[in-house]
């Protein structure tokens, strides 16, 4: 309870520092937005049984995530009547947006990937959408080209793998390592299943193939003579961008992974970034989301407990079934007696949004080599008409230069106008001049964006564990396997059709 | 003491002059890189040539028998003007001079050669003043370190501050001083010098309006680029619109690139009309996109038929200017004003959606955007932005389309008529030489597949200059350095047209 208050005192006392002395060479507006860390935080206290008269419900869904809305819609559209309880005001999880006078813009995640036919439950919903279907996706969501580019050595080069300045011996090692990948795409295990599809459950079992969830994946790369520094960045890059954590942290089943369980390399994306797949959901559910309500408690019998952000009054529902659609670290303290549940550790992130009065970028995605973030995708990319107008850049660092809960300590206590000097630092490579067309810059800090794939998590018994229902409860988050859209989109189907079978 | 004197002067003109000639091959290399790309091709062979230059220079100097302070004198002056107009000149003349290589290279031949010559006339000049280990020691020394601040001084303040045109007339100006200080302190060695003194003063004049007046040399240099009287110049918020004319040739260049010439255009835009209206039975409805200059509109308003024209041009500042200027409005007959005209300023993507949805339909329509240079036109040429204009067609519509040189750019050319084909238009491409142009290619499309080729062409209007049913008809026939080539569909997501694009005119810069 102090430390809670502590943070907030600190919080509002660096936020009025900051109003009362602008500094002086700062000519933009901003401040650190972000998920309601405090009311979420009431959960630390352990959940107390209201005595609020229930109300009657057929199925709730706790959590207004991407995971969560899907359940919603599929058991929608089955004919159950579902009611989805969030937290924030607004739902959206991951998939969070935000809106201004230059462009709707994504503050978490931002794409999707071109599916493959046999993913067909992600088919299915992005052709609800309007997106088209496999044979003939619709192009006008499909990432424009050019869509990345990577600053290097001073410039910026097309594509994200550096391929001037290598010598003969590195660009073998680095298409021996392409080559590699290209047949982890199309092996099967003994099993005949793939051995990295998307979604992971669908992969195979193959106890060689599992193996590789034991270490790390630069163990791995070492191992496999994998020696360059520019292709040990690029993998590197590629787990932090995926997963928040490098590659010396996650498993090397999780590093090939992303490299191995994608046919395209082609991505849906939008202004708003999957904050667009929300915004159709949420047409999908109108009246059946509950916003702004914190639910404290969860019981196997489906008795769900909420209080309300504002008024603090305390709701009940009994449920034909819960969906628990929060992610595990929260979930496990809303379910008595399941504190040690079994969970994942986090990733934490900070993302930043930085609204420019020029266009700086042809290109959607801006990778910076020497930097610890991932650098910028361009929010109005997509746009058809001329780009000459301001824009709106998403700047992405996942906060893994600490073990996560330091990292977390360290994020919160920063002030708005350190990060706005680290961030601004870190474009002046290639922006110099980007201080000065900068007119609003928010920052937002997720404390557990996404669950760290580390050695042992994705094929070990608590993972296994983490899907089993609990009495009427069924499961549905990305932390119960890849913090990805296609991910979420299993586990909402997954838990759906648990509670129609 | 009068040597003494003599010996400092002329020794901080080593290091004056070092640091000059450093910062002319500075220049010569950092423009030919701007102008003509590939950043080390151009420093390597401007360096190369420089100092190759430099050795003739010094071995001219033993050519110079009497008469060594005169001639270094003369020398400096020299160096003052080349050097210092050198920014000047190259920016100038770069799109004037058939080989702006053999510019750049003799440039820098003849600033290196009297470069190389000035040092080796010191020496002789010093010669008797200091011992020759002492004397090499320290011209040489001062020498390398005036190059040392050069290049120091090139990137990190005469670039960002004062740009190269400005810098060039600064080290002029210090090459003239050094000229006019030898002058001053060395008049007893000298006769004759009123010449020197003329020559000095006139370099240095002209050196210090070249550098007060540096910004506007730069707007003067850019004009002197299109070779032609500039009559209107206009920045709009989507590109620079720059109208020449030359004798009775009124050219229109947006963004340096040429749209028209009204000695020719007549050839272009009558091919650009003519063969999609008689195609298109009793065409009603037209729309125009791009074609803000009103030329389009001039052809299409021949064909009595027609009863409105929708012209849609990003730019109102363009189609202001076509309705407006008394130069303007005889080129395109005042079509822009015609009461069947109306103009609708906005981006043909954005207004395409906005059509759709006001079921808007066309019999004809006409597409004369500009070629897809950058990644923003190239999407006006995918896939994605023919199925929407597909949506405002009438089923027996007929389009045209500006398709940039099947000569210069076949693979370009024969893209954008795959993009339509995939899309499932049937095409009918077909070219005209446009002598301002070259060799220019359209395409005639419909949304329904065999339309195009079943229909019989009508009448021609009459008053053509260059379409008659004979060169109509051979339009059509593609000699074989033209012919159809696999060249992939140009899609948002790849747009494969730009880099085709890029890859073909980029031959040609």
């Amino acid at each position: 309870m102090n430390e809670r208050l502590s943070r907030r005192a600190f919080l509002a006392g660096s936020l009025a520092l900051g109003a009362c002395r602008p500094s002086i060479s700062q000519s933009w507006t901003g401040g650190i937005v972000g998920a309601s860390h405090d009311f979420g935080h009431l959960l630390r206290q352990a959940p107390r049984a209201t005595t609020a008269t229930a109300e009657k419900a057929d199925v709730v869904i706790v959590g207004g995530g991407m995971a969560g809305l899907i359940a919603a819609l599929r058991l929608k559209q089955a004919g159950r009547d579902v009611k989805v309880i969030e937290l924030e005001n607004e739902v959206g999880g991951n998939s969070a947006s935000g809106r201004n006078a230059t462009s709707a813009y994504p503050w978490g995640a931002h794409y999707v990937p071109l599916p493959s036919a046999d993913m067909t439950d992600v088919c299915a919903l992005l052709e609800e959408f309007g997106l088209g279907s496999p044979d003939r996706w619709k192009e006008d969501a499909l990432c424009h080209d050019p869509n990345e580019r990577l600053w290097y050595r001073g410039r910026w080069l097309e594509g994200l793998m550096p391929s001037y300045g290598l010598d003969d011996a590195a660009r073998d090692e680095v298409q021996r390592f392409f080559a590699k990948m290209e047949e982890f795409k199309q092996l099967r295990g003994s099993d005949g299943r793939r051995a990295f599809a998307i979604p992971l459950e669908n992969s195979s079992r193959d106890p060689d193939l599992i193996a590789l969830d034991q270490l790390t994946m630069a163990d791995w790369m070492t191992r496999e003579n994998f020696h360059h520094p520019d292709l040990r960045w690029h993998v590197d890059y590629g787990c932090r961008d995926d997963y928040g954590s490098g590659f010396e942290t996650v498993s090397a089943w999780a590093g090939i992974h992303y490299y191995a369980s994608r046919i395209s390399s082609e991505v849906f994306t939008w202004p708003e970034g999957n904050g667009w797949l929300i915004a159709r959901l949420r047409e999908r559910l109108a009246g059946h989301l509950i916003p702004g309500h914190l639910v404290t408690r969860i019981t196997p019998e489906g008795r769900v407990e909420a209080v309300a952000a504002g008024s603090l009054n305390a709701r009940a529902w009994q449920a034909e079934a819960v969906v628990c659609a929060a992610p595990r670290f929260i979930a496990k303290r809303l379910i008595p007696g399941q504190e040690s549940m079994p969970s994942p550790t986090y990733a934490p992130w900070m993302v930043a949004n930085l609204t420019v009065s020029k266009p700086i970028s042809q290109t959607w995605d801006n990778v910076l080599r020497d930097s610890r973030s991932l650098g910028y995708i361009v929010a109005t990319h997509q746009q058809l008409g001329p780009a000459s107008g301001p824009t709106v850049l998403t700047y992405y660092q996942p906060l893994d230069h600490l073990p996560p809960a330091e990292a977390r300590k360290e994020a919160l206590a920063k002030s708005y106008a350190a990060w706005c000097n680290e961030i601004l630092a870190d474009l002046s490579g290639p922006h110099p001049e980007l201080r000065s067309h900068l007119t609003h810059l928010d920052v937002w800090l997720w404390g557990h964006a996404m669950a760290r794939p580390v050695p042992g998590f994705l094929h070990g018994p608590e993972r296994a564990a983490m899907s089993q229902p609990l009495g009427k409860i069924h499961f549905a988050h990305s932390d119960m396997s890849l913090s990805l859209f296609e991910e979420a989109c299993h586990w909402g189907h997954h838990a759906a059709r648990a509670i129609l079978a | 003491m009068e040597s003494r004197g003599m010996r400092l002067l002329l020794l901080a003109s080593v290091f004056t002059i070092a640091t000059c000639g450093l910062i002319y091959e500075l220049i010569a290399g950092t423009l030919a890189s701007y102008l003509l790309g590939d950043s080390v091709t151009q420093f390597s062979t401007v360096i190369g040539v420089y100092l190759f230059a430099m050795g003739v220079g010094s071995w001219i100097s033993k050519f110079v028998k009497k008469d060594v302070l005169a001639t270094f004198v003369r020398v400096e002056f020299l160096i003052s003007l080349i050097g210092g107009f050198s920014a000047f000149i190259l920016f100038s003349l770069f799109d004037q001079v058939a080989s702006f290589r053999v510019l750049l290279y003799s440039m820098v031949f003849l600033t290196g050669s009297l470069v190389g010559l000035e040092i080796p006339l010191l020496l002789r000049l010093l010669k008797d003043e200091l011992r020759f280990e002492d004397l090499v020691s320290r011209v040489l020394s001062l020498d390398y370190i005036g190059a040392l601040a050069a290049s120091l001084l090139f990137p990190l303040v005469l670039v960002p501050k004062l740009g190269l045109v400005r810098s060039a007339f600064l080290f002029g100006l210090l090459n003239a001083g050094v000229g006019l200080l030898a002058l001053h302190f060395l008049r007893d060695q000298l006769r004759r010098q009123r010449g020197l003194w003329f020559g000095g003063l006139l370099s240095f004049s002209l050196l210090i309006t070249g550098f007060i007046q540096a910004d506007r040399l730069q707007a003067w240099a850019e004009r002197a680029a299109y070779n032609e009287n500039v009559i209107f110049a206009h920045s709009s918020p989507y590109q620079r619109l720059v109208l020449t004319r030359h004798r009775d040739d009124l050219r229109l260049y947006l963004n340096g690139n040429l749209q028209f010439s009204s000695r020719d255009e007549y050839r272009y835009h009558e091919s650009l009309v003519h063969p999609v209206l008689v195609r298109s039975s009793t065409p009603k409805h037209v729309l125009i996109l791009g074609g803000g200059d009103g030329l389009a509109a001039r052809e299409v308003l021949r064909h009595p038929t027609v009863e409105t024209i929708t012209l849609v041009d990003l730019d109102s500042e363009m189609t202001r200017l076509f309705a407006q200027h008394p130069l303007l409005t005889p080129l395109n007959q005042g079509s822009l004003n015609s009461p069947k005209l109306h103009i609708e300023n906005a981006d043909a993507f954005t207004w395409l959606e906005e059509a759709i949805g006001r079921s808007l339909r066309f019999d004809a329509v006409i597409i004369d955007f500009p070629d897809p240079s950058n990644f923003s036109i190239g999407k006006l040429y995918s896939t994605s932005f023919y199925e929407k204009l597909r949506r405002v067609l009438r089923p027996e519509a007929v389009i045209s389309i500006q398709c940039t040189s099947p000569l210069a750019a076949r693979k370009s050319f024969w893209c954008i008529e795959e993009t339509l084909r995939a899309t499932g238009y049937g095409t009918l491409p077909y070219h005209v030489y446009v002598p301002s142009f070259g060799e220019w290619g359209f395409i005639l499309a419909s949304p329904s597949p065999a339309f195009l080729s079943g229909v019989t062409p009508g009448p021609l209007p009459a008053g053509l200059r260059y379409l008659t049913d004979e060169t109509h008809l051979a339009a059509f026939q593609f000699p074989p350095d033209m012919a159809q080539l696999p060249a992939g569909v140009n899609r948002l997501n790849n747009q494969v047209l730009v880099r085709h694009f890029e890859e073909e005119w980029g031959r040609y810069e």
